[in-house]
C-alpha cells in the first residue's frame, strides 16, 4: 500500500518553501527528505531553482516570475505548495531510490593532524586508539552539505566519542581536517575558522571547482573512514 | 579589448543574477548584493538582466577602457567620472579607447554596479559568472579584482567612437531605511512582546557586516525556546536570531544551511535597499504578507524588463549612427 511521507509545507522566504519531515536526526526521517529531494531533482521542474536537503527538512527555492504562471488562485507560494503536495503524493516508500554511494575515506590520525584527539581521549577516559577505532567502526550517512561548499555533515557518531564543539573556535582549521561536533562528524574542505573537535586529516580533495561534480560528498552518501599512516598521507 | 584595473578598490567582484542549482553541495548563489541595481545596470543597456556586472564598494577601482564600449553605473553614488567628466547614475555612456573611469567620493549607498555593453568575456563556472569568494571559483578567477587585472570585452560594433552620454536614462531606487519583511518559519519562537520589539525598534547595521551577512545591533531579542535547532535551509534575506539576541540578515555569500531560528526574511524587492545601507546606518522593519511581497518583486521585475526593451531599441538606433 502506498504510504505518503508525513510532512508539512510552509513558506521559508517570499520565494522559497520549507518541507518539514520531522524534528530530530534519524535515518528514517532523513530517508523521507532524500526521497523527495531525488524526485524533485529528477523531475527538473523549470520553476524550481534550488533544493536544499538537510536533516529533517527540504528547502525548495523557486523562480517567482516562472512560478507566477502556475495554475490556481492565491499567492505564488501557495500555488507552488499545492504543486509540491501533488508531487509528494507520488513519492511512496516503494519507489526506487538511487543506489547509495559507499565511499571509503582515508584519515591520518597522527598527532600532528589530530589537534584535539588527546584532549578528547582524556575527557572520554579512552585511549586515542580507542577513539580512532570507534570513529572508523561505523558506516555514516551524509545528511547534508552546508556551512562551506563541500562540507558534509555525517552521522550518527557513537555516544562514546560524541562531544560538543570547542568553546573557543579556531581561527584556522586546516583543509582536510576531520572533526566531531555533537553526534556529527565532518571534514573541512578548505582552510576555515571552525569549532569542531579535530581528530585527524584526510588527503582526499573534498571540493574541486574544476571537477564535473565539484563536491566529493553528496547528500545520501554512506561513508566509512579507515586509518592511514603519515607516510601514506604524504604519498596519497 | 579590455577593462584594465589600474588601481583596485576595496572589494570589486564580478557578479550576476546568481548561481542557482548547487545549494545541495553547499554552494550558495553568491551574486549581486543589490540585485535590483545590478539588473538596472544591464537593463539600461538593453541587456539580459542577469548578465555579469562589476560590483564595487568605496574606495572604488580606477579602470582604464582599452577599446570602446558603453558603460552604465547604478546603485551607490560614488561620483563616477570618465576622463574627469561626471557620469550620472543610470545613464549609458560611450567610452572610447583610453577612457579612464574613476569614482571620486562616496555620496550615498554602499555598493555600485558597472554594466558593460556589449559585455564582459568570462568563463562561467556552474552556469554563472558570479564570484564565490569562499570556493575561490567563478567570476574573475574566483577572487576580487587586483591591480593589473584585465577583463576581456566583447567587441563593440558601433561606428561612433566619440565619448558621449547616450540620450536615455532611468531613475534610481531611493535610499530607504524601512525594510519590509515576511515572517519566517521560527517567527513564533518570539513571543508577542519580542515580535513588537522586532517590528518597532530601530536597528543599527554592525561594523562586522559584509557579503555574508549584516549583523544588527539594537534591543536584544529573546526566543521563548533555547532548544537547538537542526541545521536547515537559509537564503539571502533570511534573518536569524543569534544566541546573544542579535538578529543577523544573511546576504549574498550566505552559507546554505543554518542552525539558528529564522524569525523573518527581507523581501526580495527590498534586499537591494538593505544592501545599500552602510555599517552604522539605522533601519526599521515593517511586515508585509506573502502576496504583497511577491507582487512587489514582480512589479519591480516588470519595470526592469520594460526598461530593457526600451533601452534595447534605443541602443540599436544609436549603433546605426
Amino acid at each position: 500500500m502506498a504510504q505518503t511521507p508525513d510532512y508539512s509545507i510552509e513558506p521559508l522566504t517570499d520565494r522559497s518553501l520549507l518541507i518539514r519531515f520531522g524534528s530530530r536526526i534519524s535515518r528514517k526521517t532523513h530517508e523521507k527528505v532524500l526521497r523527495v529531494f531525488y524526485v524533485l531533482q529528477a523531475e527538473k521542474h523549470p520553476f524550481i531553482v534550488d533544493l536544499v536537503p538537510s536533516y529533517a527538512s527540504l528547502g525548495v527555492v523557486y523562480d517567482l516570475v516562472k512560478s507566477a504562471e502556475l495554475p490556481g488562485e492565491g499567492s505564488i507560494s501557495s500555488k507552488v505548495a499545492r504543486m509540491l503536495e501533488e508531487r509528494l503524493l507520488t513519492v511512496t516508500d516503494n519507489r526506487k531510490m538511487p543506489q547509495k554511494r559507499r565511499l571509503e575515506v582515508p584519515v591520518c590520525y597522527d598527532t600532528c593532524f589530530a589537534l584535539d584527539l588527546e584532549d578528547l581521549a582524556g575527557k572520554k577516559q579512552l585511549t586515542p586508539q580507542d577513539i580512532i577505532g570507534i570513529h572508523c567502526a561505523k558506516l555514516y550517512d551524509v545528511y547534508l552539505l552546508g556551512f562551506l561548499p563541500g562540507f558534509a555533515y555525517m552521522g550518527i557518531v557513537d555516544d562514546r566519542i560524541a562531544t560538543p564543539r570547542r568553546s573557543t573556535p579556531r581561527t584556522l582549521v586546516p583543509r582536510g581536517s576531520v572533526g566531531i561536533a555533537g553526534n556529527q562528524t565532518g571534514i573541512y574542505p578548505s582552510d576555515s575558522p571552525g569549532g569542531w573537535q579535530i581528530i585527524g586529516r584526510t588527503p582526499v580533495e573534498l571540493f574541486n571547482p574544476s571537477a564535473d561534480q565539484p563536491s566529493f560528498f553528496l547528500p545520501g552518501d554512506e561513508v566509512k573512514f579507515y586509518p592511514i599512516t603519515k607516510h601514506e598521507f604524504e604519498n596519497y | 579589448m579590455s577593462l584594465r584595473i589600474i588601481k583596485s578598490g576595496i572589494l570589486d567582484t564580478v557578479q550576476d543574477g546568481g548561481r542557482q542549482g548547487y545549494a545541495h553541495m553547499g554552494i550558495p548563489p553568491s551574486g549581486a548584493m543589490d540585485p535590483f541595481s545590478a539588473s538596472l545596470a544591464n537593463a539600461i543597456l538593453g541587456k539580459e538582466l542577469t548578465d555579469p556586472v562589476i560590483e564595487i564598494h568605496f574606495p572604488a577601482p580606477v579602470i582604464e577602457v582599452t577599446e570602446p564600449c558603453v558603460l552604465s553605473v547604478t546603485g551607490a553614488d560614488f561620483s563616477a567620472t570618465i576622463n574627469g567628466l561626471s557620469l550620472p547614475l543610470c545613464q549609458p555612456a560611450l567610452v572610447t579607447a583610453g577612457g579612464l573611469v574613476e569614482f571620486k567620493k562616496p555620496v550615498s549607498g554602499a555598493r555600485g554596479y558597472i554594466g558593460v555593453y556589449p559585455g564582459l568575456k568570462l568563463e562561467a563556472w556552474l552556469n554563472s559568472y558570479s564570484t564565490n569568494l569562499q570556493a575561490k571559483a567563478g567570476g574573475w578567477e574566483g577572487q576580487a579584482l587586483r591591480n593589473g587585472d584585465s577583463i576581456q570585452l566583447e567587441r563593440y560594433t558601433g561606428t561612433d567612437r566619440v565619448f558621449k552620454l547616450l540620450p536615455w536614462n532611468s531613475r534610481q531606487q531611493l535610499i530607504k531605511d524601512r525594510i519590509r519583511i515576511v515572517k519566517g518559519p521560527e517567527w513564533d519562537l518570539l513571543d508577542e512582546n519580542m515580535q513588537q520589539h522586532f517590528l518597532n525598534d530601530r536597528y543599527t547595521i554592525g561594523r562586522l557586516s559584509n557579503r555574508m551577512g549584516f549583523r544588527l545591533k539594537g534591543t536584544p531579542l529573546i526566543a521563548s525556546s533555547t532548544e537547538e535547532m537542526l541545521s536547515s535551509a537559509v537564503l539571502a534575506g533570511t534573518i536569524q536570531l543569534l544566541p546573544d539576541g542579535d538578529p543577523v540578515v544573511l546576504m549574498a555569500d550566505h552559507p546554505t544551511t543554518g542552525g539558528y531560528p529564522r524569525i523573518a526574511s527581507v523581501i526580495g524587492a527590498d534586499l537591494g535597499l538593505l544592501a545599500q545601507l552602510i555599517p552604522g546606518s539605522a533601519l526599521q522593519f515593517s511586515i508585509v504578507d506573502l502576496e504583497q511581497a511577491e507582487q512587489l518583486f514582480l512589479s519591480q521585475n516588470r519595470y526592469l524588463e520594460e526598461l530593457k526593451a526600451l533601452s534595447d531599441a534605443e541602443m540599436r538606433l544609436f549603433l546605426k549612427g
